[in-house]
């Protein structure tokens, strides 16, 4: 290090590393690793790093199947051409089905609201109007299918002590 | 046909002419071109394969609803990696709650370096290839999301530091010192694996 | 209608009446239910122990497992109490943990209810939840015997 009156920089030897050094630099760099060891070793490092992840991305794209993405662009593409009043033309299209659909979503009503149970579950089980304490944090998240909400929260480390 | 169209005749210029006519070959040469590598940057930065390929194709699909919008101030490329780079990063903050669920110890120090000893990561499984990419990518995962995304598009897209900076919008120092930072980190995590 | 309706009854009035106190009498059932809300706590040990998965909780684990990694989980105790409104039941939870909850008011579908986490005296937190008709809200987050506990709150009325 000493000898190249230059010290170990490893900012720079990273930017060496990528190529990204003006030819001044690059110079200077290429000098100082010459009798530096640690840089040298730190360079195999970026280089065996390098490799290490090149190789990872290698293997996960070649065992990735790509041959839908074309597809379903393509599809979703199509389908967004499409315009809107033939959209909702299609979407009442099998007309002979629209009274037996109305007298079925009648029945369930009626049954329903005779039953008066279950009720319909819409929006998440627990809808948090405030919430204050002392704590060091705290999360609420739902549950992805039937939207259980779930507050998680961490005690403060007094409170942890405590 | 449409299977032998040739990805590397049409210049950049004539595909976005075309991509803003709505040519549907156009966009089958666009995604042929660029799915593996706008997979590479999603899979780098999400680690999940089926998220990944639903980003990839979202990002087309956002092409075509935008590509009226592309300007040119850009190349076509990097649009796309910061497209792409956004819906991750839309991805990972919708998730993230739920990955912090998932990452056990829930309130561990996420720098720690993985347990010693453990089933999952016994040093005597070094030469187990396949647990050696498990290893790295549980180990890139742990890199802050500003840090790999930059080492994503260094080491699976090969960018330079303007290209990175272009694509992020941030400074060349910026990724200069982001990309030292997450190789330092790697190298560290890695240390009683690889190094 | 009117015709027939005051054929049948002599005038359609009363039938109205009759009708719209049934529509009200349906709206605000609710409100009407009775004095109480039942309400069930359960406290549950999630931990990455060897896999346990307590009979009891079947349900509730399967909703779990959609967001926590957690291989055991075990029902440590399980309060029964019925509540009126502003009436403040009190279930005991470990490490001189109390859970104080108090229905404020029935809302439609939801309950109202006030969530207390008390430790040694000292309040940890409070909440004011609007909990469905037989939904449940799980509360967690305190380390206990290398795993983290989790309170079950479900309701009914």
């Amino acid at each position: 290090m000493k000898k190249n009156h230059d010290k170990c920089n490893p900012l720079l030897l990273n930017r060496f590393f990528d190529q990204e050094l003006g030819p001044d630099e690059h110079a200077r760099v290429s000098k100082h690793l010459r009798d530096c060891p640690s840089c040298q070793k730190a360079l195999r490092e970026n280089q065996s790093l390098s490799a290490l992840v090149a190789d990872n991305f290698e293997k996960t794209v070649s065992g990735t199947r790509f041959d839908h993405i074309e597809d379903n662009v393509l599809e979703r593409i199509r389908n967004d051409r499409i315009p809107w009043q033939i959209k909702l033309k299609s979407l009442f299209a099998p007309k002979r089905l629209l009274i037996p659909a109305g007298a079925l979503v009648a029945i369930f009503i009626l049954f329903f609201s005779l039953v008066k149970s279950p009720v319909p579950v819409s929006g998440p089980s627990a809808i948090i109007n405030s919430f204050t304490g002392d704590i060091s944090s705290v999360i609420i998240i739902e549950t992805p299918e039937s939207r259980q909400t779930i507050i998680w929260f961490n005690e403060t480390a007094d409170n942890k002590a405590g | 046909m449409s299977d032998k169209v040739n990805t590397d005749v049409w210049d950049e210029d004539r595909l976005v002419s075309l991509l803003k006519e709505g040519d549907e070959e156009a966009f089958r040469v666009l995604i042929r071109k660029y799915q593996t590598r706008l997979f590479n940057i999603a899979y780098g930065i999400t680690l999940e394969r089926e998220e990944s390929l639903d980003i990839v194709q979202e990002v087309f699909f956002k092409v075509w609803q935008n590509i009226h919008t592309f300007r040119k101030d850009s190349a076509l490329s990097t649009w796309l990696r910061r497209i792409t780079v956004n819906q991750c990063l839309n991805w990972q903050r919708r998730w993230k709650r739920r990955f912090r669920w998932r990452h056990q110890p829930l309130e561990k120090d996420e720098w720690d370096a993985p347990e010693l000893g453990t089933d999952d990561y016994h040093p005597g499984k070094l030469y187990d290839k396949k647990e050696i990419e498990k290893v790295v990518w549980e180990n890139l995962n742990k890199l802050p999301e500003d840090a790999r995304t930059v080492f994503v598009l260094r080491e699976a897209e090969g960018l330079s530091y303007d290209e990175i900076a272009d694509v992020l919008k941030i400074r060349r120092g910026t990724v200069s010192s982001r990309l030292f930072y997450a190789r330092k980190k790697l190298k560290e995590l890695l240390k009683n694996y690889y190094f | 209608m009117k015709y027939v309706l005051s054929g049948r009854f002599g005038h359609p009035a009363p039938v109205l009446l009759l009708l719209l106190l049934i529509l009200v009498t349906g709206l605000t059932e609710s409100a009407w239910a009775g004095p109480g809300i039942n309400i069930v706590v359960k406290t549950v040990l999630a931990s990455q122990d060897s896999a346990y998965a307590d009979p009891r909780l079947s349900e509730l684990i399967r909703e779990l497992q959609s967001v926590f990694k957690y291989s055991s989980y075990r029902l440590l105790s399980q309060n029964r109490m019925k509540l009126g409104m502003k009436e403040t039941g009190t279930a005991s939870l470990p490490k001189n943990r109390v859970l104080k909850i108090t229905p404020i008011r029935i809302k439609g579908e939801r309950a109202e209810l006030r969530l207390e986490i008390f430790k040694k005296k000292r309040q940890i937190f409070q909440t004011v939840i609007q909990l469905l008709n037989r939904g449940t809200i799980t509360v967690g987050g305190p380390r206990h015997k290398g795993g983290y506990l989790l309170f079950n709150i479900s309701n009914s009325f």
